[in-house]
């Protein structure tokens, strides 16, 4: 079954690649390879450069992916494996690839401007200020869910919390290697990868045990301690061998679920209502886009297609490579996911605790197992599930160094996340906070101090991921980001009707209807059935949480007035 | 028919491009830190024309020949000043 997923998936996406992508392509896009991209008509070798195919592709496919295709799918296995395969393969297909699509080449278009710009362009100022406040926002729900995630983890698997902190040292090894003693390239990645398996040997034997709480002490003196360094330090070494952890962690996860030959142990369906999201009976419609984010849509990656890529695209042409196969790739990474929970959660549930969500009441169950302290949340039954595959296909490694690569995968993705929001977030609070300058001068150099600025979105993250409900804060992160999808498909969508002038625009105007209604419908779902209870135990945190999602809740609206007005007069 | 000969250049073009790649993940922090100090050192030699009178003018006439390129990317960047968000996100890792 589980290489039948695969083989199916693999099938389904390049199939469609080439049939929706090619039409996309041909007849709404127009893409014509005559007409320059920003990388030619405003070359200046520095952000304008026409690169590879290839290589934009891993460098978009690297930007984009990071440990929310993983973490989603997982916590979404409550609906069963089946709601959540579909939901990551359609909503891939049809809604996700198309938002990175289009908002790569209406910024190639727009001579390589951005989403938040060209949003401004059609709807006005205000636009922009909108999509800020949601990247504010997003970033402090970020911090909040993965620091949420990553704790548990490391409270719940002493060896991959040592594990991390040595890979830690490994990347300050490394960027010693490679950019102090200039070692040669090839050379200092041997030995980078032979340090990064020796770390997690190394966290096998020395874990370290701590409780949650402190855990989220240390990981936000290491946000800040990681963004305060120069980035030849630290995160660039960092960010070098994660790249590495992905792409042995997908080789491995392809090999080993097409060679694991086994069946699906987790039921298909469960129930349309199963209890997710704090003890709540958690409908799969509307609620399902806020759990799996990223695998199957995600608004950052707007930002992405419209930052370096649109600037560096030879050709017209080669932006369904980079726009529809990275997403369909990440699709893919979620799929192997629910591959692996779906193969063997069961038996991880039942080694671990003696008992196991039967597939008759797995809807009911499930949640909360995967919260129990002895499983240790999404990431430790990933890792755990992972490792059992591999190990299935390939059994002379280790299956408890391949649960701890799994774990350290994720948490490395979750962490490299977490340290480079505080760069954006102080871009963001200095860009909003303008309009202050001629108001309070005083306040506004406040906010804008670069330590001030920096350390709001991780005060505020880790504050409320100390709460340790990340079932709570998860969803919120996925209304911040689908919201920004929201509007970044919407803006494609206008742009392909002014544009391009052409009759076929309800291929992205029905999934752009359809995504807006939904995360609208979700987000208030959200906001009446969930937070009361959340505040009820958790007074501050419960009343922040509420305040970001009210606030996304009335900009929402706000947009949604001003788009629609504006398509009226289009 | 299976060609050997073509299978190995094609295998040699993929991982010269895999290498491309990893250079430039391994990269690409740096070079955008370098882009910024870049952009810092052309206004510091050229503060005169912001009023703020840092080198004397003559050094600043001096290195000019040297500086055609940065000025040239500081102009591009600066028309682009207020839309760098997307810039910044793509840079830094991803979700």
């Amino acid at each position: 079954m589980a290489s039948a997923v695969i083989i199916a998936g693999i099938l389904i996406y390049v199939f469609l690649y080439h049939i929706f992508g090619g039409f996309l392509a041909k007849k709404i896009i127009k893409v014509d390879d005559s007409r320059k991209t920003p990388a030619h008509s405003h070359y200046d070798g520095v952000d304008f450069i026409p690169a590879r195919r290839t290589v934009l592709f891993g460098h978009h496919f690297a930007s984009i992916a990071g440990a929310a295709p993983i973490i989603g799918p997982v916590i979404a296995l409550a609906w069963g494996w089946l709601p959540g395969l579909l939901w990551v393969w359609l909503g891939n297909i049809f809604i996700g690839a198309i938002h990175d699509y289009f908002a790569l080449m209406a910024s190639v278009r727009c001579r390589g401007c951005s989403i938040q710009f060209i949003a401004m362009d059609f709807f006005g100022k205000k636009t922009g200020r909108y999509v800020q406040w949601f990247v504010l926002f997003l970033l402090i729900l970020v911090i909040a869910a993965f620091g949420a995630v990553v704790g548990k983890t490391f409270e719940s698997s002493p060896q991959v919390a040592s594990s991390y902190f040595f890979t830690v040292l490994a990347a300050l090894a490394l960027g010693v290697l490679m950019y102090r003693l200039k070692m040669e390239f090839k050379l200092a990645t041997l030995i980078g990868i032979a340090l990064l398996g020796l770390s997690l040997w190394l966290g096998k034997l020395f874990p370290v045990s701590l409780s949650y709480n402190t855990w989220m002490v240390i990981l936000f003196a290491y946000i800040v301690t990681a963004s305060a360094l120069p980035v030849n330090v630290l995160l660039q070494p960092r960010d070098y061998l994660n790249s590495w952890l992905l792409y042995a962690g997908m080789v491995l996860g392809v090999v080993g679920g097409l060679g694991s030959l086994c069946r699906f142990t987790a039921p298909a369906v469960t129930q349309f209502a199963p209890v997710v999201l704090e003890s709540r009976a958690t409908p799969f419609w509307p609620i399902i886009p806020l759990i799996i984010a990223c695998g199957s849509l995600s608004g950052f990656h707007s930002l992405v297609a419209s930052g370096t890529s649109s600037k560096q695209l030879d050709k017209e042409t080669d932006g369904l490579f980079i726009g529809f196969g990275s997403m369909f790739t990440e699709g893919m990474l979620s799929t192997l996911v629910i591959v692996c929970i779906s193969s063997f959660g069961l038996m991880i549930f039942q080694e671990k605790l003696g008992a196991s969500p039967l597939p008759g009441s797995w809807g009911r169950d499930y949640s909360s197992l995967l919260n129990h302290e002895k499983i240790g949340g999404p990431v430790s039954l990933f890792s755990l599930s992972y490792a059992r595959m591999i190990s299935r296909t390939l059994p002379f490694i280790s299956e408890k160094i391949l649960g701890i690569f799994a774990a350290i995968w994720v948490s490395s993705f979750a962490l490299t996340t977490l340290d480079t929001t505080n760069r954006l977030g102080r871009y963001v609070i200095s860009d909003l906070s303008s309009d202050l300058r001629e108001k309070s001068q005083v306040f506004h150099h406040l906010v804008t101090n670069k330590w001030i600025a920096s350390l709001i979105p991780a005060v505020l993250g880790i504050f409320l991921a100390a709460s340790g409900k990340y079932k709570v804060i998860w969803p919120a992160f996925g209304a911040a980001n689908q919201l920004l999808a929201s509007i970044a498909l919407i803006t494609g969508t206008l742009w392909v009707i002014k544009a391009s002038r052409i009759k076929r625009s309800a291929w992205i105007f029905i999934p752009s209807v359809f995504l807006w209604v939904t995360v609208t419908c979700a987000l208030a779902w959200f906001i009446v059935f969930v937070l009361p209870g959340y505040i009820r135990e958790n007074i501050l945190t419960g009343i922040i949480l509420a305040v970001i999602s009210v606030a996304m809740m009335v900009i929402n609206l706000l947009l949604s007035k001003s788009f629609y007005l504006k398509s009226s007069n289009e | 028919m299976i060609d050997p000969k073509k299978i190995k250049s094609q295998l040699c073009r993929a991982l010269t491009a895999f290498w491309e790649l990893q250079k430039r993940e391994a990269t690409d922090l740096i070079e955008y830190e370098l882009h910024e100090l870049e952009n810092l050192f052309a206004l510091l030699v050229y503060s005169p024309f912001i009023g703020l009178p840092l080198p004397p003018s003559s050094v600043a006439y001096e290195l000019l020949p040297y500086m055609e390129s940065e000025l040239k990317a500081l102009l591009v960047r600066s028309t682009r000043a207020s839309d760098m968000l997307s810039d910044i996100a793509s840079v830094f890792d991803g979700l």
